[in-house]
């Protein structure tokens, strides 16, 4: 009596043990943390203002799921080893290499992802100050003394390499009107909230191409934070002529 | 046999309280997640909202410049986008009815380059050589905001038996 009660007593805890067994190994189980490291990592993405949430969540969401498989190969030289009674010593040290590999992949994959983004927003603010700029009258005068260029009209002739009436080039006098009018507006120090700018200007013959043959560039500081810009574009026949502008914050 | 019984319903109502709150946890998981979210969400509305609200003010600041009363209509340029025409700032500087004729409580415009280092009115008397034109002050009126939109200033000057047009950078600053 008493031993059967014994083995009911062992069969019942099989068949608990089992039911864990079968839940540890479940594909529901594998779905639901699946699922939950998913979130949690996009929760985590947006905290810490990481790019694309959705997408580079899948990666840890993927490496749960690998974490489940049984790895045939993996598996039957472990067990070998297991029988030969291999010291238990080598079994931390296999441990320590796995979690140092983890380490090294996730600082890999956290440094890729902190890495600064250089998007420029685009500025309604600046697109009217590009233009602004762009009508400017500079000092430099028609051969004929008639006409007084102004940025836009400048930026043509210093492409054709051109002089002004007073006989200096049309490539300096634009240079150093744009960097003072860039200096005074956008002035860079400790009190400023500005931390950089660029401005390049480039002749393109062909439109759909975004190279061409370099007029201009000035570049001030280093930038700090969120960049902001514009573009435009002046018809030079036969091409354009392509000005970008890009401003950073602090 | 009655004990056997009453073990395994023990044992049931165990899993089941433990099933209960496993529930729980990840329905309290999903709720957190969710405010989380939409506080998230929120945030990027609000600083949208202002973005939003400091574009319309820039267009405002922008549209005033373009009023005939002031823009270069075609003067200088064909009448390019943001020019402002100088020489008829002057003449309606103290106009009372412009100035109640703008919605706004506020209207500076000001040279910001060629760069002039103290802040000079500009009157009739010292045309050009100045770089500032208030057109409209109340530090009455409750100021809900400022905006700011860059132009072009640009006057005509006889130069040789030319007149020629010469425009010069500047901001126009309003305060709703």
């Amino acid at each position: 009596m008493i031993i059967e009660k014994e083995i009911r007593k062992i069969k019942e805890r099989n068949k608990r043990v089992e039911l864990d067994k079968a839940w540890e190994t479940s594909m529901t189980r594998k779905i639901t943390i699946t699922i939950m490291t998913y979130l949690v990592m996009v929760i985590f993405f947006y905290y810490a203002g990481l790019p694309k949430p959705w997408i580079n969540s899948i990666v840890p969401a993927i490496a749960f799921i690998l974490s489940t498989l049984t790895i045939p190969l993996f598996k039957n030289k472990w067990m070998k080893r297991k029988r030969m009674n291999i010291k238990g010593q080598e079994e931390i040290v296999g441990f320590i290499v796995i979690v140092v590999i983890v380490m090294i992949i996730g600082m890999v994959v956290l440094g890729i992802s902190l890495r600064k983004t250089t998007t420029v927003e685009t500025s309604k603010k600046y697109d009217n100050y590009l233009s602004a700029m762009m009508g400017y009258t500079t000092d430099c005068t028609s051969s004929n003394g008639i006409k007084e260029y102004n940025v836009e009209e400048i930026l043509k002739e210093c492409l054709n390499k051109r002089t002004c009436s007073d006989g200096k080039e049309s490539c300096e006098v634009l240079n150093k009107t744009i960097s003072e009018m860039l200096r005074a507006t956008n002035p860079i120090s400790e009190e400023s909230i500005t931390s950089s700018y660029k401005f390049r200007a480039m002749y393109i013959m062909n439109t759909t191409e975004n190279t061409g043959e370099e007029i201009m560039t000035i570049e001030v500081g280093e930038c700090k934070g969120i960049s902001q810009g514009t573009s435009k574009s002046t018809s030079s026949i036969p091409g354009i002529i392509r000005i970008e502008l890009e401003i950073c914050g602090k | 046999m009655m004990t056997t019984k009453r073990r395994m319903n023990v044992s049931g109502q165990f899993k089941i309280q433990q099933m209960a709150f496993m529930l729980m946890a990840v329905i309290v998981f999903f709720v957190l997640a969710g405010l989380f979210y939409l506080m998230l969400k929120s945030t990027g509305l609000n600083k949208g909202f202002t973005e939003l609200q400091q574009e319309k003010s820039e267009a405002l600041a922008l549209s005033i410049a373009e009023t005939p009363e002031m823009s270069c209509g075609g003067v200088v340029d064909g009448g390019k986008q943001g020019c402002i025409d100088t020489d008829r700032l002057i003449t309606i500087k103290n106009s009372k009815a412009y100035q109640e004729l703008l919605p706004v409580s506020s209207i500076i415009i000001r040279k910001v380059y060629p760069e002039i280092r103290e802040t000079k009115e500009c009157e009739s008397n010292n045309y050009p050589e100045c770089n500032q034109y208030t057109i409209k002050e109340n530090n009455k009126g409750y100021d809900s905001g400022e905006a700011t939109s860059y132009v072009n200033l640009c006057r005509r000057v006889i130069d040789d038996q030319y007149v020629k047009n010469k425009c010069e950078l500047g901001v126009i600053i309003i305060k709703i």
